[in-house]
């Protein structure tokens, strides 16, 4: 009796103290969200629409929001083609001397400082064409972004059954049709994951684009070889700014920011539980 | 043209060091099911997936010796394996529909992306034909655009059969079709097996003695990647030759 | 699973044993109340038919089961098959004694005619080839067979002898006809079971090896 209870006690204690621990962790992250929407809210409610609309002497940042979707855009249209075709190639050729140094490389290139990139492509583009663009800022983001897009796609391959590849293959099919035409539709929830994932990531990075995009926020003469703004970019341009002003508008800016992060996050989150084969 | 629908000389099969099919002298007559039986890992589904050179998705594996389809050995230089494939269609141990597509697509896709007909009318008409063979069409002739999911695991099987069907093979492989399908769905596909080897070879793998014992005309009893012993069907459950035969069909042989 | 199978198919196996035993002694007691002619033993005799016939039926039964339940193969399907002739043939003997038991009530009456040699000598050979085919069946050894045609020829010679010898004494006195009307007709009962023992020989001979062969 006494065994049980103290089994039964100890059952208790090792939960309370998971209980705990998964609350100290994820506490930080429920204190930013409260703290951006505490802080954010106010002014944008303040400004209202033209906090969506404006340009940054409206008291807007209007540009800045246009800018990161173009450069989430731009950025998609160099990497994906490319992230794709390498998870899938590092799929199909496992074995092979690329298909191993691919995977080695992109797993270096998930944990490479962002700034490095920016530095990178300030130097090859931003330099050589004398001066900051979207071009490079999407660039630089590209290279942020492939990583992400071609591990994912390669979870995504992988998880797929060999039976369906048997069953594929069992048709007479060549090769390239079963990759493109079976394979990749039936992992198409876990490619298409993979990128939103990316584009979520790419739209919160500043670093990148410190050297590359510039930053535009006082009109929309949006072109891919002119200077662009981002949302993360603004914030740290204001955030270092004396004025309060400044400092009210990033964090409505950041609220912004969250925002259109939760919007690509959950329904993609909410989407991974429905993955099944 | 072969008098066999299928024939094997010195047939060896490696996973990298290990033989695992040890020398297979076999032949399979026309028109007939033939059945493939022995205990889990005896290399029957190794065996039957170097019938239509499947096996090559698996790069450790080594095939020696000849494998001839219709007299044709496969394993012979230039031999695409995509047409012996196409020539020979497969049914798999797990039914396995592509879930993301719809059950008339599951018919058609192989004859799509093979271009093997001309008109969507063509089209429509190769897959009635293929799920009618398959026992399937009055089960699902109201909701073709419906996914396989919402199908029971015998219709499932029977969809892969109508998709394997549907590109008009020589020789059916079929590697433990009932294994994940209830009762009622494995009596369904078993009938099938009836009606289809008026037009077709077919060869079955199956773990279960009952099974070869019910639906096959002839067959051979795998053992450690080896032959033991081939025959009438009637005849190896009535009085096998060979004394493991008689401890398997038995249950005595573990 | 299977295991199960070959356990129940051992008790099944002793009960056909048991029940070729009961039939066999049906068969011998018989002839010994005729030859005593006691009345008594033929009454005993009699008394087991009931006996013989719900073991038959219970045997059938319990095969029948094995065969719905686990389909059996090869040499399992063979035994069962042979099981389900011989307790037929068992049946058979056992109720020739039987009915030789009631001739014997109805012979008890008066002496017998001669010394009735030749029909225990006949009862023996039977039931040896009886007990022979149960032991055959038993340890599944088909060398106990062998000789079973010839054995058979025996009696066969053995049942035309005391047909002709009853034939003689009927010819000598009218009165002996009824009495050795019977004595043939033992006869050809005795001759009968030793065909059902080739029969069931055959049967066995066919559980073991998986060939059939004729015995004759």
């Amino acid at each position: 009796m006494s065994g049980y209870r103290i089994r039964k006690g100890k059952e208790i204690a090792f939960f309370l103290a998971i209980a705990i621990l998964t609350l100290i962790t994820i506490l930080p992250l429920f204190h930013i969200i409260a703290t951006v929407f505490i802080n954010g809210l106010p002014s944008v409610a303040e400004k209202g629409f033209t906090f969506l609309t404006g340009t940054l002497s409206e008291g807007g940042i209007g540009p800045a929001i246009i800018g990161t979707f173009v450069l989430m855009f731009l950025s998609s249209l160099i990497g994906l083609p490319i992230a794709l075709l390498v998870g899938i190639y590092a799929y199909e050729y496992p074995d092979s001397l690329i298909g191993k140094w691919t995977k080695t490389l992109l797993q270096i290139m998930l944990e490479f400082p962002t700034i490095l990139v920016g530095v990178f492509v300030m130097n090859i583009i931003a330099i050589p064409m004398g001066s900051y663009s979207a071009f490079a800022g999407a660039f630089a983001l590209a290279i942020i972004l492939m990583p992400y897009v071609a591990v994912y796609t390669h979870e995504a391959m992988r998880q797929i059954p060999f039976t369906y590849r048997e069953a594929s293959f069992g048709l007479g099919l060549t090769r390239i049709k079963v990759i493109f035409r079976l394979l990749v539709p039936l992992s198409k929830r876990g490619v298409l994951t993979g990128v939103l994932i990316g584009m979520a990531k790419v739209a919160g990075e500043t670093a990148p684009l410190l050297f590359t995009a510039g930053g535009l926020y006082q009109s929309y003469s949006i072109g891919i070889f002119k200077p662009v703004g981002a949302i993360p970019l603004l914030i740290y341009t204001l955030v270092q700014s004396p004025s309060k002003v400044d400092h009210a508008t990033a964090w409505g800016a950041s609220l912004v920011l969250l925002l259109i992060f939760l919007l690509v996050f959950i329904p993609v989150r909410m989407s991974l539980k429905e993955v099944k084969l | 043209m072969s008098d066999f629908a299928i024939e094997t000389k010195k047939l060896r099969i490696y996973y990298g060091e290990n033989e695992i099919i040890k020398g297979i002298d076999l032949k399979v007559p026309k028109n007939v099911v033939f059945a493939l039986m022995g205990p889990s890992g005896c290399g029957k589904s190794t065996l039957l997936r170097a019938f239509n050179r499947l096996l090559e998705l698996n790069k450790e594996a080594r095939v020696e010796g000849e494998v001839l389809i219709l007299g044709k050995n496969v394993y012979g230089n230039g031999v695409n394996p995509i047409d012996v494939r196409k020539q020979v269609g497969m049914v798999f141990q797990y039914p396995n529909p592509f879930p993301h597509l719809s059950i008339y697509d599951n018919v058609a896709i192989g004859l799509k992306l093979n271009h093997l007909v001309k008109s969507k009318e063509e089209l429509d008409e190769r897959v009635k034909w293929a799920l009618e063979k398959a026992f399937l069409w009055d089960e699902v002739k109201g909701r073709l655009d419906d996914y396989p999911a919402s199908l029971s695991g015998g219709q499932k099987q029977r969809l892969v059969i109508a998709r394997a069907l549907a590109l008009k093979p020589k020789i059916l492989l079929m590697d433990e079709p009932t294994a994940n399908v209830d009762p009622i769905g494995t009596r369904k596909i078993e009938e099938l097996l009836f009606e289809l080897k008026r037009e077709y070879t077919i060869v079955l793998v199956t773990h279960e003695p009952m099974q070869a014992a019910r639906v096959s005309d002839y067959v051979g009893f795998l053992y450690l990647g080896k032959l033991v012993e081939v025959g009438l069907t009637r005849e190896i459950f009535e009085k096998p030759k060979h004394e493991l035969t008689e401890k398997y069909v038995t249950g005595v042989l573990v | 699973m299977t295991d199960r199978l070959h356990e129940e198919l051992k008790k099944v196996k002793k009960k056909v044993i048991k029940m070729g035993s009961l039939a066999k002694e049906m068969l011998y007691k018989s002839v010994e109340a005729l030859k005593n002619q006691d009345v008594k033993l033929a009454d005993e005799v009699v008394s087991k038919k009931s006996e013989l016939a719900e073991m038959d039926e219970k045997i059938e039964e319990e095969a029948l089961q094995l065969i719905a339940l686990y389909q059996p193969m090869a040499k399992d399907m063979r035994t069962i098959a042979c099981i389900l002739k011989m307790i037929t043939y068992l049946t058979r003997i056992g109720r020739y004694g039987k009915d030789i038991a009631n001739v014997a009530k109805e012979l008890a009456d008066k002496p017998h005619i001669a010394k009735l040699v030749e029909i225990p000598y006949m009862t023996e050979l039977v039931c040896k080839m009886i007990d022979d085919a149960l032991k055959a069946f038993e340890m599944e050894n088909i060398s106990l067979l062998e000789d079973f045609s010839e054995r058979d020829d025996t009696i066969d010679a053995l049942r035309y002898s005391i047909f002709r010898e009853c034939i003689t004494y009927m010819m000598e006195n009218p009165a002996n006809i009824k009495r050795c009307a019977h004595y043939a007709m033992i006869a050809r009962y005795l001759e009968r079971c030793a065909d059902h023992a080739c029969k069931m020989a055959e049967k066995i001979y066919y559980m073991v090896t998986g060939e059939r062969k004729e015995i004759k």
